[in-house]
């Protein structure tokens, strides 16, 4: 255990460094990126001396370095990611508006995800070429080639207008007095609103399922394929020879040993949700970290930028690292190097 | 059906799909393995011998293998494959050829032990199992139980995992164990170390054994019969002592001649020639390309397995056995 701690520790360290370099080239490319941030946020009516002032306010008239230092500056002494031209906010009190709603859609994609892919793949592993597993191939063939936008708006058809089984989109309106997290669910949670929780999974079902379709049907594959390698192991004759249930051998014996590559690929699709979701956030009116960072890319916002693809990379590493935890939990052979 | 049989094998027919075409690895075997008898299995690699293993351990995988026509008679009854494979497995117990594997590389030993103490003793306590795990690998002489207990087989030498592997086969009160060429994987050091450790357990605990092995000195040791086989037939069977001082098929005494020895006689002699092709196997012996006996009877009708002795315990499968060279 005293192995996994400094491994963290040595990874949080690692991240750290990555983390400065990455920020400080997403820093040096939008400068690179033609038009001025500023003339674009206070709009082509304002005069010359206003937004001159401005760009000075925020450092743009500096060298690179120095606004850098500047922006780090904020960051460790006030955790201050610097001002928004787009929602004229800091940045920080827009990401705590914003990326718990994001979250929360992510967590819910993940759990189907994980439990979808899963047992699909097992289903389709244990009854290889059957008709079932022929089916469960067909479904995930489907999955895999159709892009999430057209689960989204397919789905808000059907389920939405015509069915009308879930909300076409957006959020139900929570009582600030409630907002503790930023995660609506979680709020309601933890106010011991029920009905309201109800609510919001039934706000977000469509939008975190139209998320991890594309992720459940590759999950599937991925883990038919390792299961099915798996059946086939000596160590699974001899185990079943020697007496293991039938139940126990599926479920333990073969699952364990499967679930490395799986539990490798789903990493990797988690990592990757924030940023799969930018599309399914616009379609379904859902006002979370995605839709803020398109809309901060789409005019220019450069703190705005940097401080999401900070967000990301520090998402993408700490979901690595849990990763590498986890599978290196899961197969005694991977020894941890710290 | 006789009733002191551990095993009875009639004409197991067992064929391989393959991408070439249909591999008729084992045409109709017939083998018997008597209560507490220890009978080795021998012939060169690609015979069928570990075939006859997962045939009867009911462990063939299909495809590509396919079963055709097999009567396997374990403890004296004989099994209706669909119905009875349950039956079968809790009659047999296997030993594999490589026990780097053999055992879960993701489950500690004791995760795997407690699992297989489970299908025979279901309801005991941890402490219970416990104490039969530690007994068990006490038995195959295995120092610090305790340890491998909470060991990943990683952890382990492929001796300690063999005999972790011989205390798995041990643990349910299977009658008949069958070995598939237990040491190939193994130094020769630890060779005799485990063919002995082996012989012994079988012997105390009044098991029959059936094993596979290219060890024929050790085979000579520790079996009462052997069956000699060559490309999925059985061409000889006879006493352990007959076979190896008075052998009468070709193959038989081809392959103990292979053997090399430690007396200084030179290298030993090979057999010229490979198995035979599965796909068309020939129409008569399928040792015939290989024989210096081969006559044109030899090339049409493959020869039946033939009585030496009276009691019917030594036969051979060749028209010209009474020949010598």
């Amino acid at each position: 255990m005293r192995l996994a701690y400094l491994l963290v520790l040595k990874r949080l360290i690692h991240i750290l460094v990555v983390l400065l370099v990455l920020s400080f080239v997403i820093f040096a490319f939008i400068r690179l990126i033609p038009g001025d941030p500023v003339r674009i946020s206070l709009g082509p009516m304002v005069s010359e001396e206003t937004v001159q002032k401005m760009r000075s306010e925020l450092y743009f008239d500096r060298p690179l370095v120095i606004q850098y230092a500047h922006w780090l500056k904020g960051i460790v002494t006030k955790g201050d990611f610097g001002l928004s031209l787009y929602t004229h906010r800091p940045v920080s009190a827009d990401i705590a508006e914003y990326l718990p709603k994001s979250l929360e859609l992510a967590l819910y994609s993940g759990i189907m995800i994980l439990v979808m892919g899963v047992l699909l793949g097992t289903i389709s592993a244990i009854f290889k070429n059957t008709w079932l597993d022929n089916l469960v191939r067909f479904i995930s063939y489907l999955g895999v080639v159709t892009p999430p936008y057209a689960f989204g708006v397919f789905f808000m058809l059907l389920f939405g207008y015509i069915l009308k089984w879930f909300p076409i989109g957006g959020m139900p309106k929570i009582d600030p007095a409630m907002t503790r997290t930023g995660m609506l669910g979680l709020d309601a949670l933890l106010a011991g609103d029920f009905a309201l929780y109800g609510q919001i999974l039934k706000y977000m079902f469509l939008p975190a399922l139209s998320l991890s379709l594309n992720s459940i049907a590759y999950q599937a594959r991925i883990h038919r394929s390792s299961m099915i390698e798996n059946i086939n192991a000596d160590y699974i004759q001899f185990a079943e020879v020697a007496g293991v249930k039938r139940i126990r051998l599926i479920m333990k014996h073969m699952m364990k040993p499967s679930f490395i590559p799986t539990f490798t690929i789903y990493g990797l699709q988690v990592g990757a949700l924030l940023g799969n979701a930018f599309i399914i956030e616009v379609i379904f009116r859902y006002a979370g970290f995605s839709q803020y960072s398109l809309n901060v890319i789409m005019n220019k916002d450069p703190y705005g930028i940097v401080a999401i693809t900070f967000i990301f990379g520090i998402v993408f590493a700490i979901v690595n690292m849990l990763i590498d935890l986890g599978v290196s939990k899961l197969d005694p052979r991977i020894s941890l190097e710290v | 059906m006789e009733q002191n049989l551990a095993l009875q094998i009639k004409n197991l027919s067992v064929d391989y799909q393959v991408y070439e075409g249909v591999l008729k690895v084992i045409p109709g075997l017939d083998l018997k393995v008597k209560e507490g008898e220890r009978v080795g299995l021998i012939g060169e690699t690609g015979c069928g011998k570990t075939t006859v293993l997962k045939a009867v351990a009911a462990i063939l995988q299909s495809p590509p293998a396919i079963i055709n026509k097999e009567v396997i008679a374990v403890g004296g009854k004989a099994v209706d494959r669909k119905k009875g494979i349950k039956n079968t497995r809790k009659k047999v117990s296997m030993i594999f050829q490589d026990p780097a594997t053999s055992l879960n590389p993701t489950l500690k030993i004791s995760t795997l032990m407690i699992d297989i103490l489970k299908s025979s003793f279901p309801a005991l306590k941890k402490e219970e199992y416990q104490q039969m795990m530690i007994n068990s690998l006490k038995a195959v002489s295995m120092p610090a139980p305790e340890r491998v207990l909470d060991s990943y087989p990683v952890e382990l030498s492929g001796g300690m995992k063999q005999r972790v592997c011989i205390a798995m086969a041990l643990m349910k009160d299977a009658d008949l164990i069958l070995a598939d060429e237990p040491t190939t994987a193994l130094d020769v050091t630890i060779e005799e170390q485990i063919l002995d450790l082996l012989n012994d357990l079988v012997r105390e605990k009044k098991k029959s054994l059936l094993i596979v092995s290219h060890a024929l000195g050790a085979l000579r040791k520790m079996t009462d019969r052997i069956y000699v086989m060559y490309a999925g037939n059985v061409v000889e069977t006879a006493s352990t002592q007959t076979i190896f001082s008075e052998a009468k098929h070709p193959y038989t005494i081809g392959l103990l001649a292979a053997t090399p020895k430690l007396t200084g006689e030179g290298l030993a002699d090979g057999i010229a020639g490979d198995i035979p092709s599965y796909i068309n196997p020939p129409q008569g012996c399928r040792f015939a390309s290989r024989c210096s006996r081969t006559t044109e009877l030899c090339l049409e009708k493959t020869p039946p397995l033939t009585s030496v002795d009276q009691n019917k315990s030594w036969q051979v499968a060749c028209y010209h056995m009474q020949k010598t060279e």
